[in-house]
């Protein structure tokens, strides 16, 4: 920055503090005062494409990329397992279930899935096509690495 | 250098492993990554920033940043797993909204109630409070300044503001919003057994026979401990789950019996169960002659409303807690009125599914684990409900041992460390003590290092009275910190909304994001998170947890407890204390309350060298003695040989947390039985000690109606709740991208015939409406959960469906927790 | 068709402290798995493999070793590229 720009940039750092938020600061209520009534956005629907979305670190359960309307999961019946379990996967093509599904709270090796796992649904979710979604500035670790191995090479 | 992306995934296995086993982490994983310390993934253990469960997990850093959490295999609580939530933690800080600097409402510069926000510093800030709070103390004294806190506050930061309230400001009006989840459990365990929180423990899980559901969604809000009893229930054939609740949701998906009562009739199905067990034989007089006593409960309690309305001018006893000793036989004879036909009419379920039901608790053979949380709790006769279950408990000795247990389950992360510990209530101290008893304040005052008579005797306002008493004038300065009680509380329109917005009064939010009760206030404080601080929590099964702090807070934001200690520094004795205390202790004239209270050479006798050579701690830093340290030593004096007793706090840093009462390093996992609780007296089997007698109580109580029943006019009951995908009021799960699309917007859940009966369909645009308020919201009829005709459910994590402008602010009278699962509105398409 | 995949996971192994040494000899003898650290009896253990079902197959192998008392997985992640 050459002196005169600088010069300028401290002439503006008053006004940018005078800078207000108004008054409707949650950002959830998009601008509409508490004692008002928002129009609800329509039920968006389930996604159902199919296609596995990036993971944000390695070990979050991935997202289910299709509906589950009307698929059972109960003392049953457990329909997610009629196409992940290990003996359904050749014919379903869908990704089998991690093998860290099968191990007991004690750490021990199962045959089957263990039962601790057996409610997929407390832990994997479906996606909907909502607009209402708020900017997240979470940094995957692989961008990170990048960033430094780019850095690293300019020496 | 470059790293392929496959050795990196390699070195992550290989840290993350050896991390979790607690081994050094071997050179060829640091030197794949390159051999700089800063890009190597640091590890560190912290309990979840969710719910009650307390699962312990894994945080991953780098470059200053979460990036990664993992379940901590080395918990005995979650062994690996978390729920959805817990495996997004490393998202919950980086909302894009995060707020950085305080926020001041003003115009032509300067404070103004109807102002726009605009950023301050937090000298300005601090400016305006201490003018305010020293404004309200001059001219109305203590009882018009008030504070809501959190059962998500650390325990240092619920103990600095017990602090600051009671022994600084002399007022007893702070609450935390654990009033509105676990208040009736405690007045339930006062009342049964004279000391708080549960006596069995998560191990329970894993012993027992039977899980009965009572009015709690397990699946959902405490998914983890659900893994443990589906666990259980697919690994043991004949152990049954029965679930009750008034309307049908995930954990019916694991039941054997499955029931649905009206709303309030537990009440009556928990006496006809007592009735069973004692018209079928199967009482276990020897233990309850040697363990228990029978008393009476003083009925017709009202409402918790204010005086003027007509439910509380028509109660005969209102708000009383009395009782009367009874015999067995008058217990019998008390009970005997819920018979199965009377019952089963009353609620809706089957008499066959009664008996069933019944037979579990009966049977000596089998034993049983209750579960319950808010169906129980957010209940009008929440404490009776408590009690009653207990009684059942009490009458079969089923109790205080392996797989026996009733176990209250608890909502926030720390309602119990530190809200109930630590006595963050309105009439509360530390250790269970009360400000009433002037042998606990005597106590207090003698660790605090105050004279005699500082802390006021007369209970505060609970927390649906400062609402009430904001609205009226009454509380005119109040600082809100970790909780969105403008979305939480029942009566948006009424009392919540123009308690804040009078004029008269100065509202302060902390918070680390613009919540809608940071829009309603005056004054914004930028709040850190999480592993933003070093920390602790108390989990629902006695389990106290620790954490360091891992990563920087954003721009200027601070913690609480940072805030509390910094602002005490702003008034000296001499303008908040009467001349007779003062005089009591001259030397104290003139100090700061930061140098009364947290730097008095007791407060704060923990130095600067003991901090974590290998982590940051902001608050010791700046305040230059081990602040977290100093205030848990401190604390723990009020417990230790009282039978709360902590461990050292270096330990909790160690280990995975500590069941209290930890006694000689050992953790007490059921407490009242003799051999496992040190403080049951040697040959008593079971000690009630709580008691001064040693006895437990059973109480009769009996069935009552809720405060606000359908009617023509407002012809369904509302059930509010929550949803796995989102904490509380969403503020943080929310701004998780994932977790908002999985579970975007609050739904009306409602049977397809009473849709079909109000000209409605999935998808429509409704009114919900109550005498109080309405939302607009739309139809589900084939959600997750599927109410019974006459009953629909709304969550509350959506701030753009605020659906506590809809509900009554009742509570039960004696725990003051208000009832969110009745009351009574209409649905019209909008 | 199957796409190529390269999936790694981590394991936290249990002997007995003695037993420590012949257990890292015994895994670092099977493919596909790799001993990191032995230490009084707890082993960090990789293993690598080109789909999940192979990976399953070593996981329940490495229960089988002689003198191991608990196999815990850590961590597993696995990426579509060969």
């Amino acid at each position: 920055m050459n002196r005169n720009t600088k010069l300028i940039a401290l002439l503006l750092l008053p006004a940018f503090f005078a800078v207000t938020f108004a008054d409707e600061i949650a950002t959830m209520r998009d601008g509409v005062k508490i004692t008002e009534t928002p129009k609800p956005a329509p039920i968006p629907r389930v996604v159902n494409e199919d296609i596995k979305a990036q993971r944000s670190y390695p070990m979050q359960p991935p997202l289910i990329p299709h509906d589950t309307r009307d698929y059972e999961l109960n003392l049953q019946v457990n329909k997610c397992m009629s196409c992940h379990g290990r003996r359904h996967t050749e014919d379903s093509q869908a990704p089998m279930i991690s093998v860290t599904h099968y191990m007991d709270r004690d750490g021990n090796f199962l045959a089957e899935v263990s039962p601790r796992r057996y409610f997929c649904d407390q832990c994997h979710v479906t996606q909907t096509t909502t607009r209402e979604v708020y900017e997240n500035e979470f940094v995957d670790m692989d961008e990170l690495l990048e960033e430094r191995a780019a850095a690293g090479s300019d020496d | 250098m470059t790293v392929s992306r496959r050795e990196f995934m390699k070195a992550n296995a290989i840290v993350a492993a050896a991390s979790v086993a607690g081994v050094s982490i071997p050179a060829e994983a640091s030197n794949v990554i390159t051999g700089e310390d800063l890009t190597r993934l640091s590890w560190n253990k912290a309990p979840c920033r969710f719910c009650g469960t307390g699962c312990s997990v894994n945080v991953a850093t780098l470059d200053g940043k979460v990036v990664a959490t993992h379940g901590d295999i080395q918990s005995p609580v979650n062994k690996g797993l978390n729920c959805v939530k817990g495996y997004f933690l490393s998202k919950i800080m980086y909302g894009k909204d995060r707020l950085q600097t305080p926020l001041l409402r003003k115009r032509d510069g300067k404070y103004h109630k109807e102002g726009d926000f605009t950023p301050v510093s937090w000298d300005e800030a601090f400016d305006i409070m201490a003018e305010k709070f020293k404004a309200a103390l001059k001219t109305k004294g203590p009882t018009s300044v008030g504070m809501f806190g959190s059962g998500q506050w650390t325990v240092l930061e619920g103990y600095a503001a017990v602090k600051l309230m009671k022994a600084g400001f002399r007022s007893n009006n702070i609450e935390p919003n654990a009033r509105h989840c676990m208040a009736s459990a405690v007045g339930g365990f006062m009342r049964t057994f004279g000391i708080d929180e549960p006596m069995g423990c998560y191990d329970d899980i894993e012993a027992t026979d039977a899980f009965v559901l009572w009015g709690s969604n397990m699946s959902e809000m405490h998914p983890i401990l659900w893994t443990r009893v589906t666990d259980r229930r697919l690994s043991a054939s004949h152990v049954k789950v029965a679930v009750l609740s008034t309307y049908r949701h995930r954990c019916y998906d694991l039941a054997d019996m499955d029931m649905i009562f009206t709303p309030q009739t537990d009440l009556a199905i928990l006496n006809f169960i007592a009735n069973y067990i004692i018209k079928t034989g199967r009482v276990n007089h020897d233990f309850v002659n040697k363990h228990t006593n029978f008393r009476r409960g003083d009925a017709d309690i009202g409402y918790g409303l204010r005086d003027e309305h007509p439910l509380q001018q028509a109660a005969a006893n209102p708000n009383s807690g009395g009782s009367k000793p009874m015999s067995f036989d008058d217990f019998a004879e008390f009970v005997s009125d819920y018979d199965e036909d009377y019952v089963s009419k009353l609620s809706g379920v089957s008499v066959d599914k009664l008996r069933d039901l019944a037979e579990l608790y009966a049977d000596p053979d089998r034993k049983v684990v209750s579960f319950w949380t808010m169906g129980v709790n957010q209940h009008t006769r929440g404490v009776w409900c408590n009690n009653l279950i207990y009684n059942i408990h009490l009458l079969t000795g089923k109790i205080a041992t392996p797989g026996n247990s009733p176990f209250s389950l608890t909502g926030q992360p720390s309602a119990c460390g530190t809200a109930r510990e630590v006595g963050t209530f309105s009439h509360r101290l530390p250790a269970d003590m009360v400000v009433a008893n002037e042998k606990h304040r005597e106590i207090a005052e003698k660790i605090w290092r105050l004279p005699e008579g500082t802390i006021v005797g007369k209970p505060g306002y609970h927390a649906v009275l400062h609402n009430r008493k904001l609205k009226d004038g009454e509380i005119n300065a109040y600082w809100v910190q970790c909780n969105n009680n403008m979305q939480a509380a029942a009566n948006i329109n009424e009392e919540a909304y123009p308690g804040y917005r009078n004029p008269d009064n100065f509202i302060v939010v902390s918070d680390p994001y613009p919540t809608v009760t940071a829009q309603a206030a005056d004054l914004v404080l930028p709040t850190a998170m999480w592993v933003e601080k070093e920390g602790v929590y108390g989990n629902a099964e006695r389990r106290t947890q620790s954490w360091y702090q891992m990563i920087e807070p954003p721009g200027e934001s601070r913690s609480d407890v940072w805030q509390v200690i910094e602002f005490s520094k702003r008034f000296t004795t001499d303008e908040v204390w009467p001349e007779e205390l003062l005089a009591k202790s001259p030397e104290l004239r003139g100090k700061t309350l930061y140098e009364v209270l947290f730097t008095n050479g007791h407060a704060n006798r923990f130095p600067l060298s003991e901090i974590s050579s290998e982590h940051s701690n902001n608050e010791s830093e700046y305040f230059g003695y081990y602040v977290q340290k100093s205030l848990f030593e401190e604390y723990a004096e009020f417990g230790r040989g009282k039978a709360h007793d902590l461990a050292p706090y270096d330990v909790y840093h160690q280990t995975r947390g500590l069941r209290w009462p930890v006694v000689d390093g050992k953790e007490t996992l059921w407490r009242f039985k003799e051999g496992s609780d040190p403080y049951a007296k040697p040959g008593s089997d079971w000690d009630f000690y709580g008691k001064p007698d040693g006895r437990a109580i059973i109480f009769a109580l009996p069935y009552e109606p809720a405060a606000e029943s359908p009617d023509d006019e407002y012809d369904l009951w509302l059930c509010t709740g929550r949803v796995l995908e989102h904490w509380h009021s969403g503020s943080m799960t929310r701004r998780v991208p994932e977790l908002q699309r999985a579970v975007p917007n609050a739904l009306v859940f409602m049977h397809p015939d009473d849709a079909r009966g109000r000209g409605l369909r999935r998808g429509d645009d409704v009114r919900i409406i109550s005498r109080r308020g309405e939302i607009r919201t739309r139809v589900e009829t084939r959600g997750r959960n599927r109410p019974p005709v006459g009953l629909v459910f709304v969550p509350w994590f959506d701030a753009s469906r605020l659906i506590n402008k809809v509900t009554l602010d009742a509570t039960d009278p004696l725990s003051k927790q208000t009832d969110y699962k009745k009351c009574a509105v209409k649905i019209e398409k909008a | 068709m199957a796409e190529s995949e390269y999936h790694v996971a981590s394991y936290v192994v249990s002997c007995r402290s003695q037993d420590g040494i012949a257990v890292a000899a015994a895994i670092e003898a099977m493919p596909g798995l790799e001993v990191h650290v032995e230490e009084k009896g707890k082993l960090v253990v990789t293993a690598e493999a080109g789909d999940v079902r192979e990976l399953a197959e070593m996981t329940a192998k490495l229960e089988t070793v002689s003198a191991v008392v608990s196999v815990a997985p850590v961590y597993h992640e696995f990426t579509p590229e060969s």
